[in-house]
C-alpha cells in the first residue's frame, strides 16, 4: 500500500462544501488524517465510534483530526453529525486527491472507496507512522493513537518539557 | 499586536473596521467597532479573533454576548459553547471575546443565512440578536481548529495557533 513519506497539500470540499486545505486543517499541530471508505461499511462504522470517544481526548490536546472520502459534502454532513463527530470531514467524489495519493481500494469496483487507511502526520504533512486499516485489526486502537501524538508532540513542543519552578 | 472589539455609542477615531447595530427589533443600538492596537483602546473593548471581521464585509445578523461578570473560559459551560460551534457550524464568522489570559467575555457569532443558528453560549448568558451593517463582519464559514475546545496561549477561540515569543 502507500508509502507516502509526505501527504500532499490537497485542496477538497469539506463537509459544508467550503474548499478546505489539508494544510490549514491541520494548522501547527500533530494531527490524524484518516481515510474510509463510506458510512455503509460495518467496519467504519465501528472505527469510527472509536474515533468519536479519541475526540473528547483531541479537543484538549491540541492534536487534529481529518477524515477523508469519496462522499460528497452532504453525505459526509450527514454522516458526520450521526456520528457526533466535531471534526472535519473531506469530500472527494470525483477521487482526483485518491488518486494522487494511490489510495482507491482497487478489490471494490462497485463503490471505488480509498482504502481505509490512518496516518499521523506533522504540521508539514510529513507522515509519522502510517496504518493500513484494510484488515480491521490492521487499524490503529487509540491507545496507539495517543502513543503516536506523544511521540509528535514531544519533537515539535519546544516547552515539552514542563517550565516548572 | 491584538485585535479588539467593542460596542459604542458612537465610533472613535482610530478604528480598523466598524458598523451600525440594530437590535432584534430593528431599532439602532449604537455601533461595533474594530482596532488593531497593543493596548485596549476604549473602556470595554474585548480582544478577537482578528479573521472574524473584515472592514470590507457585508452586513450580518448575529448573536451579540458581552458578559459584565466574570466566567472563566475553562468554565463547562463555554467548553460546550466550542463544541457547538465546532459540531453544527451555519455561521459566517466566529470569535470569542476575551476580557485577559484567562476570562471569557463574551462571543460575536455573525450569519447571513436565512435561518438563524443557536445562539452557542446561551448556557453561559442569553445573547443579544442584532443586525450589524456592512464594514465589519467576514464572509465565511470560518475555519474552526478540527476539532479542538482549547486556546492557544491565552488568545481568543478559534484562533489556532500558538503566539510567537
Amino acid at each position: 500500500m502507500s508509502g507516502l513519506e509526505r501527504l500532499p497539500d490537497l485542496e477538497l470540499a469539506d463537509h459544508t462544501g467550503e474548499p478546505r486545505r489539508l494544510s490549514e486543517i491541520v494548522g501547527g499541530d500533530p494531527a490524524i488524517v484518516q481515510t474510509y471508505r463510506g458510512p455503509w461499511c460495518p467496519k467504519e462504522q465501528r472505527h469510527f465510534r472509536r474515533l468519536v470517544e479519541l475526540q473528547d481526548e483531541l479537543e484538549v490536546a491540541y492534536c487534529r483530526m481529518v477524515s477523508i472520502s469519496v462522499d460528497p459534502p452532504p453525505v459526509a454532513y450527514a454522516f458526520r453529525a450521526g456520528l457526533g463527530a466535531r471534526w472535519t470531514f473531506l469530500c472527494d467524489p470525483d477521487r482526483r486527491a485518491q488518486a494522487e495519493l494511490g489510495l482507491r481500494e482497487s478489490t471494490d469496483t462497485e463503490h471505488d472507496p480509498y482504502v481505509p487507511a490512518v496516518f499521523v502526520v506533522r504540521p508539514d504533512l510529513s507522515v509519522a507512522r502510517h496504518y493500513d486499516g484494510y484488515w480491521f485489526v490492521g487499524r490503529p486502537t487509540n491507545d496507539e493513537l495517543i502513543a503516536d501524538l506523544r511521540a509528535l508532540s514531544a519533537e515539535l513542543r519546544p516547552d515539552w518539557d514542563a517550565p516548572a519552578a | 499586536m491584538s485585535t479588539w472589539l467593542a460596542a459604542v455609542a458612537e465610533v472613535p477615531g482610530g478604528a480598523w473596521a466598524s458598523a451600525t447595530l440594530h437590535d432584534g427589533h430593528g431599532r439602532p443600538a449604537g455601533f461595533l467597532a474594530a482596532w488593531q492596537a497593543e493596548r485596549r483602546p476604549v473602556a470595554g473593548a474585548l480582544r478577537c479573533d482578528p479573521r472574524a471581521l473584515d472592514p470590507g464585509g457585508e452586513a450580518a445578523e448575529a448573536w451579540l454576548l458581552v458578559l459584565d461578570h466574570r466566567v472563566l473560559f475553562d468554565d463547562p459551560a463555554v467548553q460546550r459553547g466550542r463544541q457547538l460551534l465546532l459540531a453544527h457550524g451555519g455561521f459566517d464568522a466566529v470569535t470569542t471575546l476575551t476580557r485577559d489570559a484567562s476570562t471569557f467575555g463574551g462571543a460575536l457569532c455573525a450569519w447571513r443565512g436565512r435561518w438563524a443558528p443557536a445562539d452557542p453560549f446561551a448556557a453561559v448568558a442569553p445573547a443579544r440578536r442584532g443586525r450589524v451593517g456592512p464594514g465589519l463582519v467576514a464572509a465565511g464559514p470560518p475555519l474552526l481548529p478540527s476539532a479542538i475546545v482549547e486556546r492557544y496561549g491565552g488568545q481568543p477561540w478559534p484562533l489556532d495557533r500558538f503566539p510567537v515569543s
